[in-house]
């Protein structure tokens, strides 16, 4: 098979009425091989969580999807019957959320969920049901897996609920695992656990892995290929060592100097002035031209596509260490 | 730690505990959580002391007696030489002046109904006598001084990104002048780039005013940037306490060590990098209920080097080198 696991094309998401159109997402494009690991990084409202919704057909009116192609295994998603879409979700591409103590029902048992998702996909009887929600919550590493099959959510801990929605998602051996900020509600000694763990399970099931993420450590510890997003738009693309070492857009720089740890014995740290434009301010060049350091007046006029920049993409006329785009 | 001398110190705590009965059904005798167990410390004037740990170390229940919000069940707080605790009204309310704090969420620590400028004022409003028009020039004055611009003094907190209204909610705590400062994760819900500003501006408001900071936070890297002096808690109790420079390069305790290890860091590697590391941090399980902590040392049930002695001996913060403490039995041997 050669066409990629994962094609998002050109993945535009708007909101509101026309005239006030907020573009949540405007022409995201990245692909996923099966076994590699994709990185999503950005702030609030850079487009990152709304993009993995549009992937997963959660996007519901008035909210509007429209790709260029948008494809999972060359079966194109957008073709396909919303039955047949669904019976994708959960069992081919499976998606892991932020908050683990709301994603889990409070009124049923751990078992009860876990055999909920293997019925609908997969069928069998109750016992063998049961036998492989434990196998699950073995697989994920949950202490004592006995005794929580029966445990309701509220008697689990954070770090706990989010092994049993990880349970839940890799339930039906899914091919694709989309984890929106997986480990961002979790503790500092408990993240590391669960990334080792969601490393763990993506390798020995070659699973292609989406991690959206506002923690660049995370992404740099985890991730092959990092996308950067802000206010929407993909603004940098690359292998994850070329994106740390060689930042090519101003603003993948600018995050990456305003990190505490990259700021060691200075007194100040270096921060970007101002903030993300909102939907009515949106400027009409690049749409970092307000706050980038490096702005000219050709930035402020035009809006810049993605252009290949060594062996990364950015989305600037003046790439750093680079000629400029003509 | 600067010296416990209390004509310097702007806070102390001696053996500060804190233990909350809860229910644990209708008919069952209330049990007590010990969120803060002999917690003795010293800020000096116009620096900074990091309280570290995860959720549930007794973190905010420590603020939260420092800032008279609560009456420890032992133990005392002094702020600026006058004890804090079992002082007459008259005193407390003397005290909560130079005691203000910064929370986490922005966003729900401004009163939506009330206009920026008004929230500025209350505090004077309350605590002292000046007229409205001084009120005003005071208000305006700190709003220029966290960044605002002064159009801002008539909009409403929702007009405001999360990060403008941090800056809101320091300007309010320093309206009165306060000696100290508790910053409880003031920059956990803000944006990098957002949380870079914020960081900057609580440094620049710490030169010009000489404020003290309790600036609690769970993120290393953060508190590496901005401490003086840190202290590493878990489950209650101090696990560690340092100045900034000697508990980043030499960590002593078992918990600080797999804090700082499980830390991502962008310059740390990928892949199997992290694999190892996380192995070698090998932090195992979760945390404790702390109705029923471990007995001993409260972290021997995650500890990678815990025997068996560890369950019978509190183990006492023992000093390490100047300034420098950890509670750990083995931690010679472990070096």
């Amino acid at each position: 098979m050669t066409a990629p696991l994962l094609e998002v094309d050109r993945l535009n998401v708007e909101f509101g009425e026309p005239g006030a159109v907020l573009p949540a997402a405007s022409d995201v494009s990245f692909s996923t091989d099966a076994g590699e690991v994709v990185g999503i990084v950005g702030e609030s409202g850079s487009g990152k969580s709304v993009t993995a919704l549009a992937i997963m057909g959660l996007i519901d009116a008035p909210g509007r999807v429209r790709a260029g192609r948008l494809a999972f295994a060359g079966r194109d998603l957008q073709a396909m019957a919303e039955r047949e879409r669904r019976s994708l979700l959960g069992a081919d591409i499976a998606m892991i959320f932020q908050d683990p103590m709301t994603s889990l029902n409070p009124s049923f048992t751990v078992a009860f969920q876990l055999m909920e998702t293997i019925a609908l996909h997969e069928g069998g009887s109750r016992s063998a049901r049961r036998g492989r929600a434990l196998q699950l919550l073995k697989d994920v590493e949950i202490p004592d897996p006995e005794r929580r099959l029966d445990a309701f959510p509220h008697q689990l801990s954070g770090g706990m609920s989010q092994r049993v929605m990880l349970a839940m998602a890799i339930a039906c051996n899914p091919r694709l695992l989309i984890a929106d900020e997986p480990t961002t509600a979790l503790d500092v000694t408990v993240q590391a656990q669960m990334l080792a763990l969601l490393l763990r399970l993506q390798r020995e099931r070659g699973m292609a892995l989406v991690l959206i993420t506002h923690d660049l450590g995370v992404v740099s510890e985890v991730a092959q290929r990092v996308l950067v997003m802000y206010a929407g738009q993909v603004v940098e693309s690359a292998a994850a060592d070329e994106l740390f070492a060689r930042p090519r857009h101003p603003y993948t720089e600018a995050l990456l100097a305003s990190l505490p740890e990259r700021n060691a014995g200075r007194r100040r740290l270096a921060s970007l002035a101002g903030v993300v434009p909102g939907t009515f301010d949106r400027p009409a060049g690049c749409l970092l031209s307000p706050r980038c350091p490096y702005v000219r007046e050709r930035c402020r006029s035009e809006r810049p596509p993605l252009f290949e920049v060594g062996a990364s993409r950015a989305r600037c006329f003046y790439p750093l260490g680079a000629e400029p785009r003509p | 730690m600067s010296a416990p001398d209390a004509s310097l110190s702007v806070l102390e705590t001696h053996v500060l505990t804190k233990h909350y009965a809860v229910s644990t059904g209708v008919f069952k005798a209330k049990a007590s959580v010990r969120a803060l167990e002999d917690v003795s410390l010293a800020l000096a004037p116009g620096r900074t002391l990091a309280v570290v740990g995860e959720s549930g170390c007794g973190k905010s229940t420590l603020a939260r007696q420092i800032a008279m919000l609560e009456t420890p069940t032992s133990g005392s707080v002094v702020i600026g030489g006058v004890a804090a605790t079992g002082a007459d009204a008259a005193t407390r309310r003397a005290l909560r002046k130079s005691v203000q704090m910064v929370f986490q969420n922005p966003f729900a620590s401004l009163n939506p109904r009330k206009k920026i400028g008004l929230a500025l004022e209350e505090p004077l409003a309350i605590n002292t006598t000046l007229s409205r028009p001084e009120r005003e020039e005071r208000g305006r004055a700190m709003l220029a001084r966290v960044g605002l611009s002064p159009e801002h003094y008539r909009r409403y907190p929702h007009m405001f990104s999360g990060g403008q209204r941090q800056r809101v909610a320091i300007a309010r705590a320093l309206m009165l002048e306060p000696r100290l400062v508790i910053a409880d994760e003031p920059v956990s819900a803000l944006d990098v780039s957002i949380q870079a500003q914020v960081l900057n501006l609580l440094m620049d408001l710490q030169e010009s005013t000489g404020v003290a900071y309790v600036f609690i936070s769970h993120n290393l890297a953060v508190v590496e940037l901005i401490a003086d002096e840190v202290i590493v808690m878990y489950l209650g109790r101090v696990m560690e306490r340092a100045p900034r420079p000697a508990l980043f390069a030499a960590p002593r305790h078992p918990y600080t060590r797999a804090l700082l290890a499980s830390t991502p860091r962008v310059d740390a590697g990928t892949g199997t990098a992290q694999l190892a590391r996380a192995a070698r941090s090998a932090l195992a399980g979760e945390l404790p209920s702390p109705l029923a902590p471990p007995s001993g040392c409260v972290f021997r049930t995650r500890c990678p080097y815990a025997i068996a002695r560890c369950a019978e001996v509190v183990p006492l913060l023992e000093p390490v080198a100047a300034a420098h403490a950890a509670a750990c039995i083995r931690q010679d041997e472990i070096g």
